[in-house]
């Protein structure tokens, strides 16, 4: 390099240099000389080359020995120092000087720009040796709110690399070049502050928290973004936000915190067993699965076909949960993305001084809300009262009302005998740091939950270890991994038949749970009128467990190819095995029906799923303004489904459960073996790429596109490609809202993308022979003589393929007053197309089992709100507040080969939901009700209410009358109609947090608008199918002309039909419920510095403490929107301590 | 090369390639030729043959049950009637796998050749069966006899009867010659030679061809496989089945499906059952009530007094008040919920302490019969005409208890006399309506009906409607008039 290649002037030789030479030494005659001219001496001297504009060198002449200097760099120390000026070694023999850090840059940069040198960009940095006088500081960093130490802010000097981060007194020390410096304080969940260091050199910082700032790291799928640079509409969730509530399976966590994702829990099981339903904007499938991915520190889950995938890890291992809700945000994961991802990250370890988090609570669980049941006296009369009415006796245990009172009093109350107060109790210890080099994070957790529902309960034991180790400069190594195992004992509450829940709300008050001698009493059909099972018995006897064990984590590498370009692999393995055993001992006395025979079943699940990941990350910016992340990568992926099962049923010798022969080993021949054993592989392959393009902060564009690849899809469907497109302008740094004070940021996002549901049943695009047919050749009776049949019942669909979802997001991300106020709204509009229906084939071609058929379309539209402020902020006293609402109507557009159907309950003849154009999916099909009957002229006058039968001996006053929707004079199947359906208008969520010093108290109202259930446990409780217990409304009923108009008349066997699926059982089921309370003290400081601790809080919280809804069933909160009697959620208080050392 | 996406089944799934490659796979394909009966049988046939005659009325609980039945009944019936489509249904089952067999045996590699021609007569005696159930409740039908693809049977039209009738005639003619006289052991109730010569015996008769209708008949008769048992209600017995007198039955078993029409149980003996009086598994229902109307058909010596039928048939086909059984201490009531008069079927019933295995009712053992040799007598009887046939008639009527018919009969009464025998000799045996339908006068079923109360009948009921839900399928498949 010479200075005559560049624009900038360089002097080379001075004439009136001279130098004498004597011999091999070099004597220098020292005249006071011009700095150029010096320099240019020394470029001789040291064969060196100097870069520079002559315009920053003093016009001052020296006497310079350059035969002093050993080296060009001490030479230059003590020329250039005195001036300020500084120099950068850029090539082996090349320096350049410079004055200010933008000189220097702005040199390399020509030189760049003309191929002159390929400089790294850490060259930039200012150069230490001539640094000026290192002046060192140090502060303490705070919260505003509480006052406390933050620990792991990191603290940045502006413009450089130096940085470190406080401790976990809140203490950092970090040294500076001078009092201009800038320091850059930022932690996740804090605003970032800026401080310039003047002359003090003890700083106090105090930090804003934040909901969501705009520099919060979003997981966005094999990569982060800031949120700040979002195109898509990702929601975040941060570990404060999930540790505060006393939840086993971290989706229960979400409810009502993020916008556009509708938690129900249908289930209040211990453990979250019973199943959390998480729909992320509306759904996708009509006939497949509608849960979202779930992604776990990048490794996404085999869907596992519950929704409960997420409760075998510990709530307090989560660091954030960020949901990706549009289409270009998920189409990343493609063909698996159609329901939205939940991108899950657990705690990592920072570098720092360890630290350690020790979160215990205890509590007490009840119901809050048991229907009203009738007494004794109440039921038998009623009782006596409904079986005159159908022509039958009147039970002669029921026939004097009084003697019963007498003898029974009150009678049993089955749901106090089958509901309790029970415990709670969870302890989490989280210990994680690191140095440089290496980081770590190790927790335990445990958890035990007695549910509200007696001899149900759940314990669950969780284990994590996180890692990562700095190789070196390039290399980066780490892993997850977490060990949980729970054991759950459960108990019917889902089934419509044998619900413990259902059989308690039947079951005679006039039955007692045990004889006098401590046999089971009850479900003695001849002297009660009511067989079905004593549910103490139910809950006592049969012993079932279901036990859970799971391995879930990964190792990966990262290297550093080059600046920017990094090559990351993955290697996970989940596996999850459960082990269910089930065993019913034959029991003498079990009231009416004696269990004579013993069984016992035990199935073995084994899911074991693999996945290897490759991705390519490059990282550029040219000319500041313009930012490229490039992605590219490839993951397999495999899971298998394994399930061993295997039953006996007799009398044994025995009552073992186990199924080992020689313990168990039948008396008789009646035992029954049964055992199936079925292995599923599926593999996904799939490539991605992704292009993120920033111009200057103000546009942002992401490209991103997803082949995947499933060996469920017919051979020649196997591939499916998932773009998608997004693209945001932050409007707050164009000059025309740049000045409007108000506005701290504002940004416009639009998105369109492809995702898939991989919907497809191994197989399914085979033709299969169905083995399962018979025919009794021979003089066959008695249960022999089966002749083996088989042919095909089902035609193939050899193209058959995922689902296909496409969706357009429109978003707006304001935030004002200074980031006081956060507002996100988007509005989206999904189309699901290719819709797996299962279309039963004409029967002439001999065929008549369903085909899966890519055909039907569905629309979901939508509005995500998310508001966000803090309303009060002053040193004692802050308030944050959050509203997040979610609205969206769903519509079947069309079926394409499909056609409108109905999905069951296993009581109900026809069906009670169903599925047809226009309408949303799955909507409560039945009839509509019209008051009731007072008078036999008014049945006379009125439409047939019973098909095909007499009208006058099934149809009496006080039966219900039914709307002939038709107008064909018949009430029959075609005058079903549409009743509503379980789709709120819109759901959302109140989160407050309010602090005052030590003090911090969330409220949080979650609630659900618009939401219809059909409530099915009427169906037992009014009236003419069980001559069971019914609920105190009953009384109410019809007696006679103008009694009532709503509660019919009691008759056993309900001639008319009155518990047909009608509008007399759908409700609104929309509720506002405090969800949560907490209440924390954080001890002063100096008391907890006195016991060695960093921070102790003490709190107490209540779960569901009110809730304010019209429906009348256990609890409002009903997945599928069909009650039949679940486990209601129960009311919690805890007292908890929080402890970090 | 293997894709990596290409995952054979773990557990072996046989498809239509890759199937039929023995002779066990081969029969099994036979055995499910067999199986739609079964459902067809338990589901559709009583409620065709019986209830939509004038013999049987619906019966039951009355208010909802039996909606779909009460339309047969009451012939109120549409295009969405469950049970017409059922029988529908399983005959083309049962015609499609007829086909498969039809066009798979012959390539079975190794295999017995005498089996192997069994299979395929029997195939062609089930595909026939199927057609002539067709033919005979919804007139024209797809006709087709080869394995047909899903796209081919959306388009298909409906055939012509007469081509249909040709169809049915060939198999059977084909059928006949192959199939053995009896079998032993296991393979009872599979197709016979005189199951083919019976059937092709009711197909001339119900085509008007008498001569051949008579000829075949004969063949049977002359085969010397079969008599009558002594007494009538023999047949119905657990240990007679594919007994002396049976020419085909659909076969069942005690199995372990209840509460439906697919099981290999037999489900007549809880739908028939007196309703509630738990004399049969499951309580009884009380379906399929027979009507005064037939029980004031029987001779008797007192007309005024329905206690003094002499039909020794009628005490072994149905309930009447008084009737006992003794071992249950069991007598039947006056009159019963949906049976005023208190009838009741008895023809399949098998006591509560007799039916080890069905447990929760539906799953009977008892086989259903579907041709009798008595039937191959009033079939050669009617056929033969009167100077010939009389002699088979009166057989009948001898085992009955009857004296012989009158010989001053003129062909008319001849054959009302003929229509008479059959309607008490196959009382419940779900060939009634058939009856009225063959009946030479076209009207005489409207007639019929109409005298016994049923006055929504027309002349549309006929035939039953094509099932509206196939009509959606297939563009080209017409509906019957006036449905």
């Amino acid at each position: 390099i010479t200075s005559s290649t560049m624009s900038y002037a360089q002097q080379h030789n001075s004439l009136d240099t001279q130098i004498e030479v004597k011999g091999k030494e070099a004597v220098q005659k020292i005249e006071a000389t011009s700095i150029p001219k010096i320099l240019s001496d020394a470029r001789k001297s040291f064969d060196v080359d100097f870069v520079y504009e002559t315009n920053i060198l003093p016009d001052t002449k020296l006497m310079v020995d350059l035969a002093k200097y050993k080296t060009v760099e001490s030479f230059l120390d003590e020329l250039l120092k005195p001036y300020g000026l500084k120099y950068k070694k850029v090539l082996s023999r090349t320096f350049v000087l410079y004055k200010n850090t933008e000189d220097l840059k702005k040199m390399v940069e020509v030189m760049r720009s003309q191929n002159l040198v390929d400089i790294p960009a850490d060259l930039l940095e200012p150069d230490p040796i001539i640094a000026a006088p290192v002046k060192t500081i140090q502060g303490m960093i705070t919260d505003q709110k509480s006052g406390l130490p933050i620990e792991g802010v990191s603290v940045a000097v502006k413009g450089t690399k130096q940085g470190t981060t406080s401790d976990r007194t809140g203490a950092f020390k970090i040294a500076v070049d001078n009092e201009n410096a800038i320091l850059v304080f930022s932690i996740i969940g804090y605003a970032p502050q800026e401080m310039l260091v003047g002359s003090n050199n003890n700083l106090q910082i105090s930090m804003v928290s934040t909901a969501a700032t705009l520099n919060d790291v979003v997981v966005v799928g094999y990569g982060t973004r800031k949120r700040k640079e979002l195109t898509t509409a990702i929601s975040s969730l941060g570990s404060k936000e999930i540790a505060v509530l006393p939840v086993a399976d971290a989706a229960q966590a979400l409810q009502g915190k993020v916008a556009g994702v509708t938690i129900v829990q249908g289930s209040g099981a211990p453990g979250g067993t019973g199943g959390t339903q998480i729909r992320i904007r509306g759904i996708t499938s009509l006939t497949g699965t509608n849960n979202p991915l779930i992604v776990v520190d990048g490794y996404p889950l085999p869907d596992q076909g519950a929704d409960n995938v997420l409760n075998s890890f510990g709530t307090n291992d989560i660091e954030s949960i960020d949901v990706l809700k549009d289409a270009a945000a998920a189409s990343i994961y493609g063909v698996r993305a159609s329901n939205g991802v939940i991108m899950i990250t657990t705690k990592r370890g920072r570098a720092g001084q360890a630290k350690m988090n020790v979160d215990v609570y205890r509590g007490l669980q009840q119901a809050w809300q048991l229907p009203n049941m009738l007494n004794a006296k109440e039921y038998a009369i009623l009782n006596s009262e409904a079986r005159i009415a159908s022509g039958l006796d009147v039970l002669p245990k029921l026939a004097n009302a009084d003697a019963i009172e007498e003898q029974y009093g009150t009678g049993t109350n089955w749901l106090k005998e089958i509901f309790r107060r029970a415990a709670i109790q969870s302890a989490s210890l989280n210990a994680s740091g690191g140095s440089d080099k290496a980081t770590y994070m190790l927790s335990v957790g445990y958890l035990k939950q007695d549910g509200i529902v007696y001899k149900t309960d759940f314990e669950r034991f969780n284990f994590r270890f996180n890692g990562d180790i700095k190789v070196n400069n390039k290399l980066k190594l780490g892993n997850t991994l977490s060990l949980s195992k729970y054991i759950e004992h459960g108990a019917d509450t889902y089934s419509a038949f044998n619900s413990v829940i259902i059989l308690a709300l039947t079951t005679p008050p006039t039955v007692s749970p045990r004889n006098e001698d401590g046999t089971y009493a009850g479900g003695n059909g001849n002297v009660d009128g009511f067989s079905e099972p004593n549910p103490i018995y139910n809950l006592e006897v049969p012993q079932s467990s279901n036990t859970k064990y799971r391995v879930t984590g990964n190792v990966y590498a990262e290297w550093e190819i080059i600046k920017g370009l990094k090559f990351k692999t993955t290697y996970g393995a989940d596996y999850a095995y459960n082990d269910v055993k089930s065993f019913s001992p034959a029991t003498p006395s079990t009231g009416g029906q004696p269990i004579t025979t013993t069984g016992y079943g035990a199935t073995k699940v084994v899911i074991p799923d693999y996945l290897a990941e490759y991705t390519l990350n490059y990282d550029k910016t040219i000319k500041e303004k313009h930012k490229l992340n490039a992605l590219l990568g490839y993951t397999y992926q495999e899971t298998q489904y394994s399930i061993l099962s295997g039953s006996r049923s007799g009398t044994f010798n025995y009552l073992i459960p186990v199924l080992n022969n020689a313990v168990f080993l039948p008396q008789n021949t009646s035992e029954i073996n049964n055992y199936s054993q079925d292995d599923v592989t599926s593999r996904f392959i799939s490539y991605i790429g992704r292009l993120n393009y920033t111009f200057d902060n103000r546009i942002y564009f992401t490209g991103s596109i997803r082949k995947d690849g499933s060996s469920n899809f017919a051979p020649k469907n196997k591939f499916a490609i998932f773009p998608s497109f997004s693209a945001a302008w932050r409007l707050s740094e164009e000059g025309f809202v740049k000045n409007i004070q108000w506005i701290s940021d504002l940004k416009f996002r639009t998105s369109f993308g492809y995702t898939g549901n991989p919907n497809v049943n191994p197989y399914s695009y085979l033709t299969r022979i169905d083995q399962g047919f018979q025919y009794p050749f021979g003089n066959s009776s008695g249960t022999e003589g089966a002749t083996q049949g088989a042919a095909p019942t089902a035609p193939s669909n050899p193209d058959i393929k995922w689902e296909k979802n496409e969706q357009l997001d429109i978003g707006l991300d304001a935030s004002l007053f200074s980031n006081k106020l956060t507002v996100n709204i988007d509005y989206y509009q999904k189309r699901s197309k290719d819709l797996i229906l299962y279309v039963v084939p004409i029967n002439v071609s001999g065929n008549y089992v369903s085909v899966p058929y890519n055909t039907g379309t569905l629309q979901n539209r939508g509005v995500d709100l998310t508001i966000s402020g803090t309303i009060v902020s002053s040193k004692a006293l802050n308030w944050n507040a959050s509203i997040v609402m979610g609205t969206f109507t769903n519509k079947v557009v069309s079926f394409g080969l499909g056609s409108a159907f109905d999905r069951g309950f296993a009581r109900i003849n026809g069906g009670s939901l169903r599925t047809d154009i226009g309408m949303p999916a799955n909507f409560f099909y039945g009839f509509k009700t019209d008051g009731i009957f007072q008078s036999y002229e008014e049945i006379a006058k009125s439409p047939v209410q019973t098909a095909g039968t007499d009208p006058t001996t099934s149809t009496a006053p006080g039966d219900i009358k039914f709307k002939d929707i038709n107008s064909d004079g018949i009430i029959d199947d075609k005058d079903r109609t549409n009743l509503g359906n379980s789709f709120p208008q819109f759901t959302y969520g109140i989160n407050n947090t309010i602090t005052y010093k030590g003090l911090e108290l969330r409220i949080f109202i979650q609630g659900s608008q618009g939401n219809k259930v059909l409530n099915f446990t009427r169906w037992y409780t009014e009236g003419g199918v069980s001559n069971g217990n019914y609920s105190k409304d009953v009384i109410n009923r019809w007696t006679g002309s103008g009694t009532s108009n709503d509660m019919p008349r009691l008759i056993l066997n309900d001639p008319n039909g009155n518990n047909r699926v009608s509008d007399r059982f759908v409700e609104d089921a929309s509720y506002i419920r405090i969800k949560s309370l907490r209440l924390g003290y954080t001890l002063p400081e100096k008391w907890s510095k006195s016991a060695g601790l960093t921070k102790a809080q003490v709190y107490g919280s209540v779960q569901n403490l009110l809730t304010i809804t019209k429906y009348t069933g256990l609890d409002p909160e009903v997945g599928g929107g069909v009650d039949y009697g679940f486990y209601p959620q129960a009311r919690t208080f805890l007292l908890g301590v929080a402890i970090d050392f | 090369k293997k894709s990596l996406l290409q995952i054979d089944p773990t557990i072996p799934n046989k498809t239509v390639e890759n199937y039929y490659q023995t002779e066990a796979e081969a029969l099994t394909a036979v055995t499910a030729t067999y199986t739609p009966l079964q459902a067809m049988y338990n589901g559709a046939a009583w409620h065709i043959g019986d209830i939509m005659s004038d013999d049987c009325d619906l019966g039951g609980g009355g208010g909802g049950d039996g909606l779909e039945t009460a339309a047969l009944d009451n012939f109120t019936l549409d295009a969405f009637n469950p049970i017409s489509f059922l029988m529908w249904a399983q005959c083309y089952f049962g015609i499609y796998r007829a086909n498969l067999v039809l066009e798979k045996i012959p390539q079975v590699p190794v295999m017995n050749d005498n089996i192997r021609q069994r299979s395929l007569a029997e195939a062609k005696f089930l595909r026939a069966l199927y057609y002539f159930h067709l033919v005979r409740l919804f007139g024209d039908v797809p006709l087709y006899t080869n394995v047909i693809s899903l796209g081919d049977a959306s388009t298909i039209s409906r055939s012509p009867k007469a081509d249909v009738y040709a169809q049915i005639i060939a198999d059977l003619k084909d059928a006949e010659t192959v199939l053995p006289l009896s079998y032993q052991a296991d393979d009872k109730g599979r197709a016979t030679s005189g199951a083919a010569k019976g059937l092709l015996a009711n197909v001339y008769l119900w085509m008007g061809d008498n001569t051949n209708a008579a000829a075949k008949a004969l063949e049977v008769i002359n085969s010397n496989q079969y008599s009558l048992w002594d007494n009538y209600a023999d047949n119905f017995q657990l240990e007679n089945e594919n007994g002396k007198e049976s020419i085909f039955e659909i076969q069942y078993r005690n199995g372990n499906q209840t509460f439906s029409d697919y099981g290999q149980g037999q489900k007549l003996n809880t739908f028939f059952g007196p309703r509630f009086q738990y004399i049969v598994a499951s309580g009884g229902y009380g379906w399929n009530v027979p009507t005064l109307g037939l029980v004031q058909s029987y001779e008797r010596t007192n007309p005024a007094d329905l206690n003094t039928i002499i039909d020794k048939r009628r005490p072994g086909s149905m309930w009447m008040p008084g009737d006992k059984e003794e071992q249950l201490g069991y007598t039947q009531p006056a009159s019963l919920v949906g049976s005023p008069y208190g009838f009741n079927i008895r023809k399949f019933f098998v006591p509560i302490y007799n039916t080890a295995g069905d447990v929760g009712g539906w799953s009977c053992a008892l086989n259903v019969p579907y041709m009798r040799y008595s039937e191959i007598l009033l079939i050669y009887a009617e056929a033969a005409g009167k100077s010939l046939g009389k002699s088979s008639i009166d057989k009948v009527r001898a085992r009955a208890g009857l004296a012989a018919l009158p010989d001053a009969l003129t062909d008319q009464q001849y054959l009302d006399a003929i229509y008479t025998e059959r309607r008490h000799e196959f009382a419940f045996e779900m060939h009634r309506w058939y009856d009225l339908l063959r009946y030479p006068d076209p009207n005489y079923f409207i007639n019929v009906m109409k005298a016994s109360g049923k006055t929504n009948i027309t002349a549309k009921h006929r035939y039953l409607p094509i099932p509206q839900t196939e009509r959606d399928k297939d563009p080209n498949l017409s509906q019957n008039e006036g449905y």
